[in-house]
């Protein structure tokens, strides 16, 4: 066993006594060094001045390194707290929708209650069950009229775009280069994300 | 120094933030901002811009929580994003750089010298009590490069070694050699300064 490899021996030793950051050494404990190596060493400094003042000079060094060490400004850690902004992930758990939730549980009894009050002053001694029905025949109709609605300016766009294409070929082709081109912006869009995606 | 297990793990943590549970971020900031202000205040050498780092790194680390693998350290995570947040800056001061002189007077030919911070902590971050072993950093800052990314990743960013390999994605051995190295350097240098045991 030579000399400097016992002073690597040595250095390691005191850095893991001073283990701050924890786990830095074999098995998950502090000390970096394994139980016959510090025998050895320990044996050798016993007997060796030269090692004896290594050791020295290096505990003053640690020490040294460690008395630099500063505290953070007062309130840093709600500083940091406070400077969060919503991270996009925030939006995929379930407690960022429990407020959204109850609110929306709280107008739907808002909207019954005031709804049901509605019906039994239309219908005065009816039953709660002719209330229900009645509550859900205007939903019914207000949920086909919506739908009519709907259909409705679909078809209306879909014929008024199919007189427009039909009446020239010059619409014809230009509705044809539009496709083509957002066809092409599509693809623009969509090249340089999957070159990130194989960077990475 | 006897090692203390974390509890709860950074692990749990990240799985409570991640969860929902947004305060359980504020046990890591409290676990790690020592340790980053000081590791950056060493790369950086400004402890107002150290301070906006660490600020800028846990804001970046919140924002991709998501992305984290557990399968990695945490701490080793988080010194990654610090050191590359660290190495922007020092980039971005680097292409700032201004000439030293400027002219003294509008259509003189003589120039006078600009006043630019040196580095030192200003006599408010002492009076802060953010005294700094002005000998210690001054020795530091004599090591290449490497050595001293260690050094300071070890005493300061206080990762253990088998951290420091996974962040500098070096093997274990390497880490123990230059560490030893750094710290015979860095003895060498405060011995010459008369620094040591003082």
């Amino acid at each position: 066993m030579n000399h400097d490899h016992l002073r690597e021996d040595l250095d390691l030793d005191l850095d893991g006594i001073g283990d701050v950051g924890g786990m830095g050494g074999i098995g998950g404990s502090g000390e970096l060094l394994a139980p016959a190596e510090k025998a050895r060493l320990e044996e050798h400094l016993a007997g060796c001045a030269d090692c004896r003042r290594e050791r020295e000079s290096l505990q003053m060094l640690h020490a040294r390194l460690a008395a630099s060490v500063i505290a953070p400004r007062e309130g840093f850690t709600g500083e940091v707290m406070r400077a969060l902004v919503p991270a996009p992930w925030e939006a995929r758990t379930l407690v960022v929708w429990r407020w959204p939730f109850a609110m929306l549980l709280a107008l739907g009894g808002l909207a019954a209650v005031l709804l049901g009050g509605a019906a039994a002053e239309l219908e005065p001694g009816a039953g709660s069950f002719a209330t229900f029905l009645a509550l859900a025949r205007l939903v019914e109709s207000a949920a086909l009229a919506g739908a009519g609605l709907l259909g409705a300016s679909w078809q209306g766009l879909g014929s008024g775009l199919g007189e427009w294409l039909g009446a020239s070929k010059t619409n014809l082709g230009l509705a044809g280069g539009l496709l083509l081109g957002l066809n092409l912006l599509f693809l623009r869009l969509l090249r340089p994300s999957s070159r990130k995606a194989k960077s990475r | 120094m006897a090692v203390e297990a974390l509890d709860p793990t950074d692990e749990a943590l990240v799985r409570a933030v991640l969860s929902g549970d947004r305060d359980r971020f504020e046990l890591l900031v409290a676990r790690y901002q020592t340790r980053l202000v000081n590791y950056l205040y060493r790369m950086v050498r400004n402890l107002e811009e150290a301070h906006d780092l660490t600020q800028e790194v846990f804001i970046r680390v919140y924002q991709a929580l998501d992305r984290y693998d557990s399968q990695y350290r945490f701490s080793t995570w988080l010194f990654r994003v610090a050191q590359n947040a660290a190495i922007d800056v020092i980039r971005k001061r680097r292409i700032r750089l201004v000439p030293l002189t400027r002219r003294a007077e509008e259509g003189s030919d003589a120039t006078v010298d600009l006043e630019l911070p040196d580095g030192q902590p200003s006599a408010l971050e002492s009076l802060q009590g953010r005294e700094l072993d002005a000998s210690i950093r001054a020795a530091i800052d004599t090591l290449p490069w490497e050595y001293r990314e260690l050094i300071l990743l070890r005493h300061y960013g206080e990762l253990a070694y088998e951290e420091i390999a996974e962040v500098k994605a070096m093997p274990l051995g390497t880490v123990k050699n230059k560490l030893f190295r750094a710290r015979q350097m860095l003895k060498q240098q405060l011995l010459g300064h008369q620094a040591l045991g003082n």
